[in-house]
């Protein structure tokens, strides 16, 4: 259990109301007690018992996001003639652009030839532009998902031969 | 949290940080500012005007492991409106966000952010840059539709005392909030929330009209229109100010 995950149960267990909740592993053991009068610096907030990674504020049409998987794709399997293939997979949630404007030529290409550190695509949400560099030397076989959808945490992205 | 180095005139704060960061000459969370930005930007190479010696621009920077958790950069880029929204508070002015990432004090521009970031070897490389209206007199300039710290507060605020309150609320949102939280709060300071609005999209001089329901955690706008409700992210429209 992390620093991160500590937190969050402390957080969890701050705003379900109990007054001690005991935790115990084979690694570890813990114990959290609130004290009432203490005041948890952080509006109230339904509890939701299991965070999905998306949260909606309204309902999507179906018509918005055809491309969108409810699940991530899963990354392997693939055919046995691209079992030498590798991919690059989005590192975040956002939207994809294969090109740097507009009105500027995509990054990449099917067949083109790729360098570790070469800037593939963007994702972004909200303005914060993230450039998507590959850890890979190799030649670029099929770009898996289409300009300016949405993605996936780990979504595969272009299917790699490496050089 | 902050390693703060202030310089007394650069062009732009993003840029130097970016260089620092590219040749690896800054440590995580170093935040630079200056009360003279010479050659301040905005999205797209727009320029950012900046009074010199009376407003303050900021950039700092931050790395984060891609690794451990899932990063949702809509989250990332609504914590940092949020603890703008919070440092304007403390100082009595309350803003509203206009998606994605302006600052508004009613119709008017208070503050900018200019985010930019790359991915490299499983970590993402962040630069967050504001820009605020700290000292200069806006009123009398309808051209930039902006507004001043000083206008709306009638005294002199000084450039440690937003950099701390900020540097508070920011810490204060990124470890106390959690997803839904941050979600839930930026909704609330959302300008035009459920109110009519008018999106520009980018595509043929088309216009949407419809009301504002909220963003998602995508970072993507949910209007309902006619014909029911759409989301747009932000590389297919935006919102148009009063």
């Amino acid at each position: 259990m992390d620093l991160k995950e500590i937190q969050n149960l402390i957080k969890f267990v701050a705003r379900s109301g109990a007054s001690e909740v005991s935790l115990e592993t084979e690694d570890f053991k813990i114990t959290i007690k609130t004290h009432s009068g203490v005041t948890y610096p952080v509006e109230s907030v339904p509890v939701v018992a299991h965070a999905a990674p998306v949260h909606q504020v309204v309902e999507v049409p179906s018509a918005a996001s055809p491309a969108a998987p409810a699940e991530p794709a899963k990354p392997a399997a693939p055919a046995a003639d691209e079992s030498k293939y590798l991919t690059i997979k989005s590192p975040m949630i956002g939207t994809f652009y294969r090109r740097p404007a507009p009105d500027k030529p995509p990054f990449v290409e099917v067949g083109s030839e790729i360098k570790k550190g070469q800037v593939v695509c963007i994702i972004e949400a909200m303005k914060l532009f993230n450039e998507i560099e590959s850890e890979i030397d190799g030649r670029i076989v099929k770009v898996l998902v289409d300009d300016q959808k949405p993605v996936e945490y780990d979504q595969p992205l272009f299917l790699v031969e490496p050089l | 949290m902050f390693s703060i180095i202030s310089f007394p005139e650069l062009p732009s704060t993003n840029d130097y940080l970016k260089h620092l960061v590219e040749t690896h000459k800054a440590p995580d969370n170093l935040l630079i500012f200056t009360l003279h930005q010479s050659n301040g930007r905005g999205q797209f190479q727009r320029k950012w005007f900046s009074e010199p010696g009376l407003d303050l621009a900021f950039s700092f920077y931050q790395r984060k492991n891609l690794d451990s958790t899932p990063f949702q950069p809509a989250l990332f880029v609504m914590s940092v409106c949020l603890a703008l929204v919070k440092t304007f508070d403390t100082f009595g002015i309350k803003c509203k966000v206009k998606w994605p990432n302006d600052l508004l004090y009613g119709s008017k521009k208070i503050a900018g952010v200019l985010l930019e970031s790359f991915v490299q070897d499983k970590k993402i490389h962040i630069i967050t840059g504001i820009g605020i209206n700290m000292n200069s007199h806006r009123n009398n300039d309808a051209e930039l539709n902006s507004i001043s710290m000083l206008d709306i507060r009638k005294v002199l605020t000084g450039p440690e005392d937003v950099l701390k309150a900020f540097e508070q609320n920011y810490e204060s949102v990124m470890n106390l909030f959690d997803d839904d939280l941050v979600l839930e709060t930026y909704n609330k300071a959302l300008y035009k929330l459920n109110e009519k609005v008018s999106l520009k999209m980018n595509s043929e001089g088309e216009w949407i009209t419809g009301i504002l329901k909220g963003v998602d955690a995508r970072g993507r706008l949910c209007l309902k229109t006619g014909s029911g409700i759409i989301h747009v992210h932000h590389g297919q429209g935006s919102l148009v100010r009063d």
